[in-house]
């Protein structure tokens, strides 16, 4: 999305999530962390999300979250706080 | 002030920290260098506040005091609340000590430390059964018939590892369950590149290797290139993106370095050059590697072959060691460690041939593979059960088990696949991708509905 960095989570109940890209703890890359239901275990040091709310579980702060929905074409609905609309094919 | 302690050196560590704290003398003054009957070590319960329990995270006594006293009785949740423990792990007895202490003894009861992963309520030999009793052969299904179909993020990995080696090549991989480490192959690092350790048996190259991948760490501008421990060579820094075409480059198959897995057979020159071999140590640990190269384990596991006791390779000290005695004979040691935790392996046996050498180190690796917890090292399983009990099994084959273990590990040998190969033929779209551009994603799209 231009400069701005998203990772973009795909549930295996079909739930999407969508955060900050980076970990607030050492910087690490949250999309090629692990997922079960709806936390989010970053692969750096293990600190450990609530995607629902961005809260954190194991670690002492959360991630920004981002409203994101899928739609029925198979597109990636992405709201960011500049207001504007991201569109996006589902990979 | 200051005191030099020759042989017997154990006292150093209570000697400075009695020295720094002033604490009392003990009665028996010879206790200050040598522990006579009970030993006179300084216990959790005297340490002060501001000591710091784990290092790898930095957690003080203090802060693990404070969270009991705000109500966490329990080990595992106070480790999960503070982090104490949850970096090498070396320092969980202590923690662990430390929260019965302060607790007054009263810890709550956990059942989940039975559990092999947290999020199964099952230890392991009963979750085994469930597995080969349901056929469950995906770490979802697991889930759905185990666990109320709750998903437990920190529990995929252990219940990955557990399901390929029960099935070997009749699991069903599911791309999610797997750590980034096993999803591309490559240890991730700080700043999310990657390493990559091509395989390198016995720590033996060639020029046309050595060229090779110069050529590659120059075409890829690797930012660093180290030779390991394991007696391998490291490109470090390699751009996600970056590392199927690496691969591909190379030509030359992962070496395993970055999984709950076996890593290398280290190797000493033995019988090819060294003046004191005993034992032909390179071929040996060509053979190991050949054989049990990648195979899933609960920890991971580094072996070594030593040409003589001289043991150049720290084969006592490797999870499997092998040592040329006199008389064409190898010693075989299991349990060592040289790492966070530092353990002389325990002598199994000696045997004179390769066979009965490989014979032995495969039955003992799929019964740790099969009985050990996740996570649990060698060092701490060979504890655990007992090197007696071990040779009992693995040697005199006293409980019947050996047929059977020699011929699931086969099974699993058998199923083998080199994982850089996902190079020529990628696993899933984007496997490798750092990132994907919305503009891109957009334009893959419009292709897509046209077609």
């Amino acid at each position: 999305m231009g400069e701005w960095r998203v990772a973009i989570f795909h549930a295996r109940d079909g739930a999407v999530y969508a955060t900050q890209a980076r970990c607030p703890h050492r910087g690490g890359p949250l999309a090629d962390g692990l997922m079960g239901g709806s936390t989010l275990i970053c692969p750096l040091h293990g600190w450990t999300f609530e995607l629902t709310t961005g809260g954190p579980l194991m670690g002492d702060r959360g991630i920004a979250t981002y409203p994101v929905r899928l739609t029925a074409t198979g597109d990636i609905m992405l709201t960011l706080d500049d207001g504007g609309d991201a569109r996006r094919r589902k990979p | 002030m200051g005191a030099v302690l020759l042989g017997e050196t154990s006292k150093a560590t209570y000697l400075m920290q009695a020295f720094d704290r002033n604490t009392p003398l003990p009665e028996e003054r010879a206790a200050l260098l040598f522990d006579i009957g009970a030993p006179v070590a300084l216990g959790v319960a005297d340490l002060p506040d501001d000591t710091q329990i784990c290092n790898c995270n930095g957690v003080s006594k203090g802060a693990i005091r404070t969270r009991v006293l705000a109500g966490t009785r329990r080990a595992k949740s106070v480790m999960e609340a503070t982090r104490a423990g949850m970096g090498c792990g070396a320092c969980t007895t202590s923690v662990m000590q430390l929260v019965e202490h302060l607790c007054g003894g009263a810890v709550e009861g956990d059942p989940s430390i039975h559990y092999y992963v947290p999020g199964v309520p099952l230890p392991k030999p009963e979750l085994i059964r469930a597995i080969a009793e349901r056929e469950l052969k995906s770490v979802s299904a697991v889930f759905a018939a185990l666990a109320g179909g709750r998903e437990d993020a920190g529990s995929k990995p252990g219940l990955a590892s557990l399901l390929r080696t029960i099935w070997a090549g009749e699991y069903e991989d599911e791309r999610d369950a797997r750590f980034i480490n096993d999803r591309v192959h490559a240890n991730i690092q700080k700043d999310g590149t990657f390493s990559v350790i091509p395989q390198i048996p016995g720590g033996i190259t060639s020029p046309a290797q050595l060229r090779r991948i110069a050529e590659v760490a120059e075409t890829y501008q690797v930012p660093l290139v180290k030779l390991t421990g394991g007696q391998r060579i490291d490109l470090l820094g390699i751009k996600k993106d970056d590392l199927p075409h690496v691969w591909r480059d190379l030509g030359m198959p992962s070496g395993h370095a970055y999984g709950k897995a076996y890593r290398t057979c280290k190797s000493c020159v033995g019988t090819d050059f060294c003046r004191f071999g005993l034992g032909d140590s390179t071929a040996l640990a060509l053979k190991v590697e050949g054989r049990f190269k990648g195979l899933e384990s609960p920890g991971k596991m580094k072996l070594a072959t030593a040409g003589c006791p001289r043991n150049c390779s720290e084969a006592y000290v490797k999870d499997i060691g092998f040592v040329a005695i006199e008389g064409g004979q190898w010693g075989i040691y299991f349990g060592g460690a040289a790492g966070a935790h530092v353990r002389k392996g325990d002598l199994l046996c000696a045997v004179d041939n390769h066979d009965d050498a490989l014979r032995y180190a495969g039955r003992f690796i799929q019964y740790y593979r099969e009985n050990a917890k996740y996570l649990e090292r060698s060092y701490g399983f060979v504890e655990r059960i007992g090197i007696a009990t071990l040779r009992a099994i693995v040697v005199d084959d006293r409980e019947g088990l050996g047929a059977g273990l020699e011929a699931r590990l086969q099974a699993s040998i058998d199923a083998y696949v080199d994982p850089w190969q996902e190079a020529m033929a990628p696993v899933t779209p984007n496997q490798f991708a750092s990132h994907i551009p919305a503009m891109a994603l957009a334009a893959q799209g419009r292709e897509k509905g046209k077609g």
